[in-house]
């Protein structure tokens, strides 16, 4: 299922809503996990598998570890950990990236083997590293196992975040799965963060989506250099409200039931450095690697050459992870290259420019980037890019040019303005001014405008004519 | 206050949750949408294989989508606020200049292939039927001839090398070339500003041309122009349910002195006297009431014994040009080629067909595969 579809929102939410706070405390993790496996059922009635034995597969390694740990034998403990690791890992290559891997066996051997083509299982990439995580986490002895499978498994499913993320991680939540605080304050701050999810998925994403689109499926070498990079940032855009605002819905469904999740995204288009960037773009991820690849490796404790190799290994692993193709390892190494350049001296040099060149540095940095991540054909990737610094024998604008810029520009603006501080700024004057109560009842009137103009276009998205147009 | 706030917030999303998951229960499901022009998705019965195909739930999202309560008049809500933010287009229609609608069409949305083969088809059609009288009349539509009334720079295809390319490849047969009557009246409603088809008047104009190239002339004053209503939304306007759109009028060319005439649908499975469906304009597609829409096979019988027998080849701008070819043959056959697969040769010499016409707009005729048949039969 879908959070920005009304079957989510008018059907399935309401019904978990109720029967959670209709039920008395001790079950409603139950009642979380059961509403999670139907949501998770809903659109892999037969993976819905995979995950129930990487749920049950984990919360056994749990156990297990502490008990050789508490016999004092570390080694079969740590077997279980790496039996774990490597299952979990197994289960993800297996249904992610086998095409991928038969693909490239089959063109530097020039053989032939057949291609699986296994459909991806919803969410694989996120739960098997929430598993792992936990069991990584437990030999660690940074968190108890969970001896509740219900528990347990209310928090591998738990729909929030079981589709997109956040990624979050057990110790994390582990004190909020036995007793966490349903309450109005939390229910209502869930209630805002749904809106503005759903509001930038939907007004913001979507819209600035059909811009890229549009231009993006024209051949690309004919495209002018403006549009190209027009369609760069309406992309840019695209990508960051919708990951943000799935994160934001994600967030805000955990608070309605009582969780606090960590925040995903953090003003990234603000960052004044690749470096800050990665602090503010899917933290969670950043973070689940730093803590479970980078650091393992040695991080920057190990002299530079130590520094520069444990930094092209986790960038790969990052771009790999997004996806079983290229171009996404070569986006993952395209970072990794420019944060070794960073961390070794160009982040000295940088403190010494103005601001908002490091801005610019910046921004101009990601929107390449993301070209890299939008095309998985390498040619496309080029050519795009190419074009966007003129190499094309492209002219600079023409007339579709100005129509695209001047049917997108307040969409455009408010994209710009929803990815900064500005709004937020402007909302904290407001609180301290003396209209206070007036403008917080106003804010509230608008996040239930949001709502409803988000509903009005989620469902402008089935309008579906069938006309006998091409008669 | 902020508390308070909170608890209104709070409320307010879960009577909304609550009033919309009731309407499901509480309102009759609709079953057809006039806008859409199809079948709404009913509740989906589940059974077992259904429910592990996942098509059970596919079929419930559907429902859900389909059933949501105002539905129709959210997304023209959705219309509006996309022209507040300064769309120019949306759903692929182009919201222009003096309340027209024009379809969006562009460069990489035309195909040429299909084109060329269509043309193909054409000349080896009429390189068997040299005897006859062929003509190929290919509309311009209003992306072409309304063309000043679009958004400043919006992108469209360009048609007139599409309708140069068909003009320089028919061989055997008269290409008739609407576009300079047709650009000579822009100024005048000759295409719908909600629907994709042209108005009778520019029909009349196209009728006027056609007798032109075949040396005879009529006069728009020999018609009685009745408009037989005013409040038609067609097909563009489906597709964007914009809230102030105007309503287009159809009107009806009735000749002075008509005579009687009987039309056969389908091989003769149904008959009438007359070619104008008027119970059509109780429904949305009010275009229709040029005969009741399309079909497979049309056969008029006129009372002008002048031994010439038309075919037509056509697609649903031919339904508004028809009426005015009544007096000048004794028989016009009308053929759709989506539906028709008889032995066309025998058709042919069953009917004594004389002359051919073949009328499509350019852009249902660059992409309508079934054009293919008419070279495709032995």
């Amino acid at each position: 299922m879908i959070f920005s579809t009304p079957t989510f929102i008018f059907a399935f939410l309401p019904i978990v809503l109720a029967v959670y706070y209709a039920s008395p405390p001790r079950i409603r993790n139950l009642i979380l996990f059961l509403g999670s496996l139907i949501f998770y059922a809903w659109g892999e009635p037969v993976y819905i598998t995979i995950m129930l034995f990487s749920t049950v597969f984990d919360y056994m390694n749990g156990i297990l570890i502490v008990k050789f740990k508490d016999a004092g034998q570390i080694r079969r403990a740590r077997l279980v950990l790496i039996n774990a690791i490597i299952i979990n890992l197994s289960i993800l290559a297996f249904f992610k990236y086998s095409n991928f891997f038969i693909t490239n066996v089959n063109h530097i051997f020039s053989s032939n083997i057949g291609l699986l083509n296994l459909a991806l299982p919803i969410g694989i990439s996120f739960y098997t590293f929430q598993t792992m995580s936990y069991t990584i986490d437990v030999y660690r002895e940074d968190v108890d196992a969970q001896k509740n499978i219900i528990d347990f498994g209310a928090y591998v499913t738990l729909f929030p975040q079981l589709v997109a993320g956040p990624i979050v991680r057990y110790k994390d939540i582990a004190a909020q799965l036995e007793c966490r605080k349903e309450t109005i304050d939390s229910f209502s701050y869930g209630v805002r963060k749904f809106i503005i999810g759903l509001f930038k998925k939907v007004m913001l994403a979507n819209n600035v989506g059909l811009l890229w689109e549009q231009i993006s499926s024209a051949p690309i070498d004919t495209l002018p250099v403006l549009t190209a990079w027009l369609g760069a940032i309406a992309f840019t855009f695209q990508i960051y409200f919708d990951f943000s605002g799935y994160s934001d819905m994600a967030i805000g469904l955990g608070s309605m039931f009582g969780f606090t999740f960590l925040e995903n995204f953090d003003y990234p288009y603000t960052s004044k450095s690749i470096t800050e960037f990665w602090r503010r773009w899917h933290i969670s991820l950043g973070t689940w690697f730093k803590e479970y690849v980078y650091i393992p490796l040695g991080g920057s404790r190990q002299g530079k050459l130590k520094l520069i190799r444990n930094l092209l290994i986790v960038w790969s692993l990052t771009g790999f992870w997004h996806g079983a193709s290229w171009n996404f390892i070569f986006w993952g190494m395209y970072f990794g290259i420019i944060l070794i350049l960073e961390k070794t001296f160009l982040l000295k040099y940088l403190e010494k420019i103005p601001f908002w060149l490091r801005h610019v540095y910046t921004l101009v940095l990601i929107v390449f980037s993301w070209i890299i991540f939008a095309f998985e054909d390498i040619s496309k990737v080029v050519q795009y890019l190419k074009t966007m610094l003129g190499l094309n024998q492209s002219v600079l604008v023409n007339y579709e040019t100005t129509y695209l810029l001047s049917t997108n520009w307040i969409l455009l603006f408010f994209c710009i303005a929803s990815s900064t501080k500005l709004i937020k700024f402007i909302l904290n004057k407001v609180l301290q001014s003396k209209c206070k109560n007036s403008l917080i009842l106003g804010e509230s009137i608008v996040y239930i405008f949001m709502l409803f103009i988000s509903i009005c276009f989620l469902i402008g998205a089935s309008y579906n004519p069938f006309l006998y147009f091409r008669f | 206050m902020k508390r308070i706030c909170n608890i209104g917030l709070s409320v307010a999303l879960i009577l909304i949750l609550a009033i919309i998951s009731f309407s499901y229960v509480l309102i009759r499901d609709k079953d057809f949408s006039e806008n859409e022009n199809r079948y709404l998705s009913q509740k989906p019965v589940m059974t077992i294989e259904n429910v592990l195909s996942g098509k059970y739930t596919k079929d419930v999202e559907k429902y859900i989508d389909d059933q949501f309560v105002l539905r129709d008049k959210l997304i023209e809500i959705k219309t509006e606020t996309q022209r507040l933010m300064g769309n120019k287009d949306i759903n692929g229609v182009y919201i222009a200049q003096g309340d027209y609608l024009i379809e969006r069409c562009l460069d990489k949305d035309f195909n040429y292939t299909q084109l060329n083969k269509n043309i193909q088809s054409i000349n080896a059609f009429a390189s068997s039927f040299k005897d006859k009288n062929i003509s190929v009349m290919i509309a311009p539509t209003a992306g072409l001839i309304l063309k000043d009334k679009l958004p400043r720079y919006a992108p469209i295809f360009n048609q007139n090398e599409a309708i140069n390319t068909i003009r320089d490849e028919v061989k055997y047969g008269n290409f008739v070339d609407l576009r300079n009557t047709l650009l000579a009246h822009k100024d005048s409603y000759i295409y719908y500003k909600t629907d994709h088809h042209w108005t009778t008047l520019g029909a009349f104009y196209a009728y006027e041309e056609w007798c032109h190239q075949n040396s005879s002339t009529v006069n728009i004053l020999d018609y009685n122009i009745k408009t037989v209503t005013q409040s038609f939304k067609g097909s563009l306007y489906s597709k964007v349910l914009n809230r102030n759109s105007t309503s287009d009028s159809i009107d009806i060319f009735d000749e002075e002195d008509s005579k009687s005439y009987s039309v056969y649908y389908n091989f003769g499975k149904s008959n009438n006297n007359s070619i104008y469906d008027f119970e059509k304009l109780n429904r949305k597609d009010k275009y229709q009431v040029f005969f009741g829409g399309n079909h497979p096979e049309i056969k008029i019988e006129t009372r002008n014994k002048n031994g010439k027998h038309l075919l037509v080849f056509k697609d649903s701008y031919a339904n508004a040009f028809i009426p005015f070819l009544i007096n000048d043959y004794e028989t016009i056959c009308v053929i759709d080629l989506r539906y028709f697969n008889n032995d066309l040769k025998k058709y042919i010499s069953d009917n004594n067909i004389s002359d051919i016409l073949v009328l499509y707009n350019i852009m249902n005729f660059s992409n309508d595969k079934s054009v293919e048949k008419v070279s495709s039969m032995p």
